[in-house]
């Protein structure tokens, strides 16, 4: 049953084989393999349940009720980063594009050679990725849906001899209502609480929402169940509720859960915990164009190009509303509103970025982490290239202007303004940017001297302690994370299937 | 907002003309675009840290935004064009946390106007709403 904690009695207690922390895409399919095998499950999620989601809400609403912070979570240093996180049942699968990609093997292979990873091999993760496509029913984006401002890169990059697709995404018949990111009105995106959780839930698992877990329990080196408040309507603490448990996962993201592990002061003999991270950097690119494309209309990440992978750039679909497209355009006054009178003309692409460079996850004041991130040169490198190239594309598709992320280049209005883009030497400082795939701040390897768990994704220091989700990761992933964090946890959540009597109380 | 002082007030209001003008393609602005009671209710509705976030925003551009100008002298008390010269320093600021005091307080009176109906039949803005999905 999925549970309203303020329905709960206070100072409330309760036993069960595992506690997980989370409902996204780490802790929904955690939740219901283990409830499958017959184990006892407690999921515990901060956020609220949304579902079925009215959207004859305002537009901040959904801001404000589904992302933590309100949205307004970023990273500390050069540039600093929006970094905007879910919290709602369901995790940011809620709020995220639905783009739904595997790891590729080149990087499962750099991991492996890198970091052992010995019970892990790419062979078990594909009927684990099949299960979890299967769930959240993982198709290529109907091209009716793509709207014009997919369709228009596509043929844009066609023109340059650029190979680009439609993305896979977890749909049901998505109507391309555009609003992906702020849960979608059509019910179609088959985020976490529309598959993974009710089934866990019909199969037993007890899913408690408004709880925040504030301590991890530990006797003896051996995990022993976590404790935390009931929040009320205003987010404030209602009681304090202690789960029992012989296995806890910690599910809550890149970012909170090595702060839950620093906050406990556990898990970290490595001196790992919260280091190594990662998040896909990515900038937008704007063209201006003469015909109307309506870029609203239709799946705003439908087409991709991997075309430049290798070299650590992804090109993926956006757009925005013009509420909150506007506070993103690089103008003030009557030059956005000429900007703005344009919006029906614009489309929106991103570049997306293999990031080299590493931040830090630090312990902050309370609840909030302190997150810090620099972008090297080389990354920034990557940008300058990435901007160019969607640049070119929508100059060949027939853009007459392309709104750049490079202070300083807001507009170019030719090829040859991309020649000032090369020459210019941009800096990190220069960009603007968002990010939205924190990882690797608790990363897997098979020696404790330099990871935080093993490749069953348990911590080495501390027994019974297991963390799903992408701070597992040990490098950049290159690709969207989510079907990556749902194989991994499958395959943690067989990991204890297959030996429950080293766990099960 | 919660707690308004008055120089707060004459913050806003000397922002919006900035931010919002009248005239030009939009034929809508400041005068036209009723950002108070947004402000103060996503202010009510926003946890008290983001709240304080947003007191602080209009305080820095109050009394330090001047600081670009090289004169002391509230903002709420300066010429447009000097006003629109901070606003301008902020939003191209190197230091994303300075950038930020400007995206975050733009973002106030951007909201509601580009939310406004009459603005987004004005821009040909017709995206999802009611239910019914209006692909073009």
């Amino acid at each position: 049953m999925i549970i309203d904690s303020q329905t709960l009695e206070e100072n409330f207690h309760a036993d069960a084989d595992v506690v997980i922390v989370g409902s996204g895409a780490g802790g929904a399919p955690m939740a219901y393999q283990l409830a499958k095998a017959g184990w006892k499950v407690i999921l515990l999620e901060e956020g609220r349940n949304y579902t079925p989601y009215s959207f004859e809400r305002k537009s901040w609403e959904p801001m404000r009720d589904m992302y933590r912070d309100s949205g307004m979570t970023f990273t500390l240093g050069t540039p600093s980063i929006p970094l905007p996180m879910g919290r709602a049942l369901g995790g940011t699968t809620i709020i995220n594009s639905g783009t739904c990609f595997r790891i590729p093997e080149k990087v499962f292979g750099h991991w492996k050679n890198e970091f052992g990873l010995s019970e892990m091999e790419y062979s078990d993760l594909v009927p684990l990725f099949e299960k979890a496509e299967d769930m959240i029913h993982v198709q290529s984006a109907p091209l009716e849906t793509l709207g014009a401002n997919n369709r228009l890169f596509m043929e844009g990059a066609t023109k340059l001899g650029i190979q680009s697709k439609p993305l896979n995404r977890n749909i049901i018949n998505c109507k391309g209502a555009g609003l992906c990111v702020f849960g979608c009105p059509e019910n179609a995106k088959q985020s976490m609480e529309k598959n993974f959780l009710p089934a866990a839930s019909n199969l037993g698992a007890t899913i408690i929402t408004s709880a925040r877990v504030e301590k991890i329990c530990i006797k003896k080196n051996v995990a022993s169940g976590v404790e935390g408040i009931f929040l009320d309507e205003q987010r404030k603490q209602r009681t304090k509720f202690t789960i029992d448990a012989p296995v806890v996962v910690l599910s809550c993201g890149a970012i909170y859960s090595p702060h839950m592990l620093l906050k406990n002061g556990i898990a970290n003999r490595s001196g790992q915990v919260g280091r190594n991270l990662h998040i896909h950097p990515a900038s937008k690119v704007i063209g201006i164009f003469d015909e109307e494309i309506n870029a609203w209309s239709g799946t705003p990440q439908g087409a991709y190009s991997d075309d430049f992978a290798a070299e650590g750039i992804m090109l993926e679909g956006f757009f925005l509303p013009p509420a909150i497209l506007s506070f993103a355009l690089p103008a003030l006054g009557r030059k956005l509103k000429d900007y703005m009178a344009d919006y029906s003309k614009m489309a929106g692409f991103g570049v997306m970025v293999t990031d080299s460079s590493r931040g830090r996850v630090m312990r902050g004041l309370g609840h909030f982490p302190l997150v810090l991130y620099n972008l090297n040169q080389s990354d920034t490198d990557k940008f300058v290239k990435g901007i160019d190239i969607v640049s070119r594309i929508y100059f060949a598709a027939g853009a007459r202007k392309i709104l750049s992320p490079v202070h300083g280049m807001d507009e170019l209005t030719s090829v040859d303004d991309l020649e000032k883009l090369h020459r210019a030497k941009v800096r990190a400082a220069d960009l603007e940017l968002s990010a939205f795939h924190p990882m690797g701040t608790c990363r897997m390897g098979d020696l404790a001297k330099n990871s935080v768990v093993n490749s069953h994704l348990e911590t080495h220091d501390i027994k019974g302690l297991f963390v799903a989700d992408a701070s597992v990761f040990p490098s950049s992933l290159g690709v969207n994370p989510q079907m990556t964090i749902m194989a991994f946890s499958l395959f943690a959540a067989n990991y204890l299937v297959n030996n429950k009597e080293k766990y099960r109380a | 907002m919660n707690n308004l002082t008055p120089r707060e007030k004459a913050t806003l209001e000397a922002l919006a003309a900035c931010i919002i003008p009248e005239g030009g393609p939009v034929p809508f602005g400041f005068k036209e675009i009723n950002y108070l009671p947004f402000i103060e209710e996503m202010a009510a509705a926003v946890p008290a840290h983001i709240r304080w976030v947003i007191h602080f925003n209009l305080w820095f551009i109050e009394y330090f935004g001047c600081l670009y100008l090289h004169r002391l002298k509230a903002f709420s008390k300066l010429g447009l064009n000097d006003r629109e010269l901070i606003l301008l320093s902020l939003r191209g600021s190197k230091r994303f946390l300075i950038r930020g005091i400007y995206i975050l307080t733009s973002a106030l009176f951007l909201i509601p106007m580009y939310k406004d109906e009459s603005v987004m039949n004005a821009i040909g803005y017709t995206g999802f709403k009611n239910g019914v999905n209006k692909i073009t």
